[in-house]
């Protein structure tokens, strides 16, 4: 570590300039898409003039942010000092951040495609104060990204190690790895359905974004799809939801591989390591202590090959930040044992009671989800064959479905955790510490009152919320006084 | 029962069910059913607008229609906002804060202290001529967990923020 010396302000890696233009690049690309097609692809209509400016506009921005890039780099610079990480940045605005050390939560890294060709990696550093989000170093090459994780982490090892035993820092323990057989099962596994609605999603807000600029053929083909829609038989409808499925199937499958390849999942001391990724290889470490909820997801295919993804929620700084809930697909009952076990080391199988929804749950989402729907529908559409037909294979379909969902609708509670149950087709587990509870929330509305049911809201610090949706209100009540106990009583840092 | 197994006797722990709440101040009703008010006002006006401009004139059924419906509406709010503001009411207890409301939806949330990040006062120009004020009480629980007791006078708003942020500092 000699190598590095960080007690004077240093800049990134020179390539820092490429990246930051690549990255205002990306950014005006965005921001500006319709007009660059418009652009290209309706060249001929512009006159030689309009065509002339236009280049020299691109010039003038490319100019523009050559020297953005080249400011953004020279006036970055980071060090530590003091037991305080500083980071000082931004030539028309000048920010200076400051964070002491003991204060860093976590460190990660991450490498998208560009990064990756640069070989530079970006560090983010998360803490548990406020103003997190600023806290990261974009280009770093890979040694001196290693070593200030290092520097800062060992910091954090000395601090908590005064806690723990020695012998655990050294273990590295590796739980779960994904090959590419793996990444197969995962990708086959996930929710096709949702795939290929999102797809749809997409395509037509593209198609709403475009319709402006190509008016003429896009009611052309409105046109058509709905000549289409109303007019094919049975056949053609089968062939086009197995088409849609198909490509859904696909796109689960491109996003499982560009998310999780080369997935790595491993205990190191008292926290989680996760690396993953293909174009954006991310690393991300979480600390046990972090964790406010562990559930993990079932469905029908994953029970049968024996797998479930995990999920773990962790607290967030920052309220905006939302995306500290970590994904880890393809964990087999053993892993989830395994990560069960470091989590919750004092857990037995013993003093759980199991808790269900009413089955009034079920009428409720059934009226809400089948009945409407369908009724609905029939009003609006009665004259189309095609939409009976929908209307009551999803009058009939919602019947089990709610069922299911009833079933699967359940909390378990032991005196010191707490494990929620929900789902219709597939499954989700929630399972967490009864003292990371953070609010709580009994809700009844008048019909519940009739029959003495209630709802229950836990709320937790990584965003969560467990919901026990229609249980007999006086265990609701107990539960919540309870809860209440649990936190009140017992002063254990919830992070 | 919550418990087969009873570790600890759970009638023994304080009871939400026997919690005696403080009222909310009377102006907050009044509050709301101005802003009730000038939100009818502003749909009637809206509709008046839309068919005055429109060059054939609606049927006249049709607009007493949507006149008579909206008024029929806002007395029924106006009479939901009298009936549910008795069951509105806020409780400090040792260790928690607890607000309840809602007559056709009851709700009851509770914020343990050891659990507050921070709380502030708020009051918007309506309120300041009301002289009440609405206190919000923050958690790590993100924007759905918060408390917001709306309807404290502005003494007992910042008696009760001022005592939360010694809890809350206590607790660090």
């Amino acid at each position: 570590m000699s190598k590095f010396d960080f007690s004077t302000p240093r800049r990134q890696s020179p390539k820092g300039v490429v990246l930051y233009f690549v990255m205002a690049t990306q950014k005006i690309v965005r921001a500006a898409w319709p007009i660059l097609l418009i652009y290209f692809f309706k060249n001929e209509s512009f006159s030689e003039k309009v065509r002339m400016y236009a280049l020299i506009a691109v010039a003038v921005i490319v100019l523009i942010m050559i020297a953005h890039a080249i400011f953004t780099y020279l006036r970055f610079y980071f060090y530590v000092e003091n037991d305080e990480f500083k980071l000082s940045k931004g030539y028309l605005k000048r920010v200076n951040l400051s964070i002491p050390l003991d204060r860093i939560q976590t460190i990660n890294s991450k490498q998208n495609l560009f990064q990756q060709w640069l070989k530079v990696v970006s560090v983010e550093i998360d803490t548990a104060g406020s103003a997190t989000k600023e806290l990261k170093i974009v280009a770093l090459d890979k040694a001196t990204a290693d070593a200030l994780s290092d520097l800062l982490n060992t910091n954090k090892l000395e601090e908590a190690g005064q806690t723990t035993s020695e012998e655990t820092w050294d273990e590295k323990k590796v739980i779960l790895k994904l090959g590419f057989g793996d990444l197969i099962k995962v990708g086959i596994s996930e929710n096709h359905i949702k795939s290929s609605l999102f797809i749809l999603a997409f395509v037509s807000g593209i198609i709403d974004q475009l319709k402006d600029y190509f008016t003429a053929t896009y009611e052309d083909t409105a046109e058509q799809a709905k000549n289409f829609l109303f007019g094919s038989d049975a056949f053609v409808y089968f062939m086009l939801i197995f088409l849609i499925l198909l490509i859904g199937l696909a796109f689960s499958m491109v996003l499982i591989f560009l998310r999780y390849y080369d997935l790595k999942f491993s205990r190191e001391g008292n926290k989680f390591h996760l690396q993953s990724g293909l174009l954006n290889k991310k690393s991300v470490s979480i600390p046990f202590a972090k964790i406010q909820v562990v559930s993990w997801r079932t469905n029908p295919i994953r029970k049968l090959m024996d797998f479930v993804t995990l999920n773990l929620s962790q607290a967030t700084s920052s309220i905006e930040n939302k995306k500290q809930a970590i994904d880890i697909p393809g964990c087999s009952s053993k892993h989830l044992q395994t990560v069960q076990a470091e989590i919750f080391p004092t857990t037995t199988e013993q003093g759980w009671s199991t808790h269900h929804s009413h089955r009034n749950y079920a009428l409720r989402l059934w009226a809400a989800f089948g009945l409407l729907p369908t009724a609905i529908a029939l009003i609006f559409g009665w004259m189309h064959w095609q939409v009976i037909v929908v209307a009551s294979v999803w009058f009939v379909l919602s019947i089990g479905i709610a069922y299911l969902a009833f079933r699967k609708r359940y909390f378990r509670i032991s005196p010191e955790l707490i494990e929620n149950s929900s789902g219709s087709v597939g499954q989700t587990f929630s399972r967490m510490f009864n003292f990371k509870v953070q609010s709580l929330k009994y809700k009844q509305t008048i019909f519940q009152r009739r029959r003495n049911l209630a709802t229950l809201k836990i709320y937790t610090a990584g965003g969560k919320v467990l919901t026990m949706p229609y249980i007999n209100s006086d265990i609701a009540f107990e539960l919540y006084n309870y809860l209440l106990y649990v936190v009140e009583s017992r002063e254990r840092k919830w992070m | 029962m919550l418990f087969e197994n009873q570790q600890i006797d759970t009638n023994k722990l304080p009871k939400l069910e026997e919690v005696e709440y403080l009222p909310l101040l009377n102006n907050y009703k009044y509050l709301v059913m101005i802003q009730w008010t000038i939100f009818v006002l502003f749909l009637a006006g809206l509709f008046l607008g839309f068919h005055t401009i429109q060059e054939e004139s609606l049927p006249f059924i049709s607009i007493l229609g949507f006149y008579s419906g909206l008024t029929v509406l806002y007395i029924l709010r106006l009479f939901l906002i009298i009936k549910a503001f008795p069951l509105k009411g806020y409780s400090l207890r040792q260790h928690d804060i607890i607000f309840r409301t809602g007559l056709i939806i009851r709700k009851i949330t509770s914020i343990p202290f050891n659990r507050i990040q921070h709380s502030e006062v708020r009051q918007s120009f309506l309120a300041r001529l009301l002289k009440i004020t609405r206190l919000k009480i923050y958690t790590a629980g993100g924007s759905t967990s918060d408390l917001s007791i709306h309807g404290l006078s502005p003494n007992e708003a910042a008696r009760i923020k001022d005592f939360l942020s010694k809890t809350v500092a206590s607790h660090e």
